[in-house]
């Protein structure tokens, strides 16, 4: 057999296995670019919501604290003993709302419960980081509330949406 | 053509089919990558968009609140209430109150907004010497129409997990 033929047998083996390996590559990488586009997006997607669900249930908190110092500047009953009743009855009546349960649910919350610090004279409410409501009570009468941090919240730089990660193929 | 021809064919053919096995993951990476890009652009805007609006929702919202409050506490006649409104409203957001008097009752209602969902009514006395009432329903939702209604919700987002 002359070089030729020898060169041109080996090359036809060449191709045969060439095209065997792009076959096979082909599946493989259709497959992984697949996933890696479904997985990459779903991540990018559950992160979108987990900032939507902090958003959404801060700001119900939000409302509940305003709520609450809204009916207690306004209701003649002004002691100390109505103002815990009116934390319970507002939580209760949030909680009775179905769509605020559907919330809740979406939320992995049985309940919303205002974060209250109690001491002899004054009540604590605190609405996220370094938001904090404070009822005074002069003997058991509410003297002042100080919602100033609550009117001051800005939340442009707490809830905010980053930019996709940038395509990674290679992504596990 | 002789053998020669067909060999040195076969060799250009080895050749590209070498080259196309290096090329063709390059051709699933920009197809991956441009699909991945559009779906994760259109979710950034559209969220982006909510999480702004309520964001905006809120800042607005805790001025009349807070106008709401004050006034609860300091204002007795309309003009108290509208002088609370002007100091408290340093970004100029509100817009001009609506105020009227109830057919009913007769009181001198005033109407402050920064928007047609989002407001508080104060009511005065005939002789706008007492405030009657501050109603909060459009703050606290309960009335028709809120956030939810910009035309997306959070439930789109989820949908496109599944």
């Amino acid at each position: 057999m002359d070089k030729m033929k020898i060169v041109f047998i080996a090359n036809i083996v060449i191709i045969i296995a060439l095209i065997v390996v792009m076959l096979s590559l082909k599946e493989g990488y259709k497959e992984q670019a697949q996933t890696v586009v479904r997985e990459s997006t779903s991540a990018y997607t559950a992160e979108i919501n987990k900032t939507l669900y902090a958003q959404g249930l801060f700001i119900d908190e939000w409302n509940l604290v305003w709520e609450l110092v809204f009916e207690s500047l306004n209701n003649k009953d002004r002691c100390l003993a109505s103002f815990d009743k009116r934390v319970a009855a507002l939580e209760a009546s949030y909680l009775a709302n179905p769509k605020n349960k559907a919330k809740l649910e979406k939320w992995g919350l049985k309940e919303l419960k205002i974060k209250v610090d109690g001491k002899s004279n004054s009540r604590t409410v605190s609405c996220g980081d370094g938001c904090a409501v404070v009822f005074e009570f002069a003997g058991t009468n509410l003297k002042s509330v100080d919602y100033s941090a609550l009117a001051a919240v800005n939340l442009s730089e707490k809830f905010k949406i980053n930019q996709p990660a940038s395509f990674n193929f290679n992504a596990k | 053509m002789n053998f020669k021809t067909f060999t040195i064919l076969s060799i250009v053919m080895s050749v590209v089919l070498l080259i196309t096995v290096f090329m063709q993951k390059g051709s699933y990476v920009s197809q991956a990558k441009e699909a991945y890009e559009k779906s994760t652009q259109k979710n950034y805007s559209d969220a982006s968009y909510m999480v702004d609006a309520i964001n905006t929702v809120v800042l607005k919202n805790s001025l009349l609140w807070k106008i709401a409050c004050d006034a609860s506490q300091r204002a007795k006649n309309s003009r108290d209430f509208a002088l609370i409104e002007k100091q408290s409203d340093v970004n100029k957001v509100l817009l001009s109150p609506d105020t009227k008097t109830d057919k009913e009752t007769g009181y001198l209602t005033r109407k402050v907004a920064w928007n047609s969902d989002y407001y508080i009514v104060a009511s005065f006395n005939k002789k706008n010497s007492a405030l009657v009432d501050i109603n909060v329903d459009a703050l606290l939702g309960r009335v028709e129409k809120s956030v939810e209604d910009h035309g997306f919700s959070e439930e789109d987002f989820e949908s496109e997990e599944n």
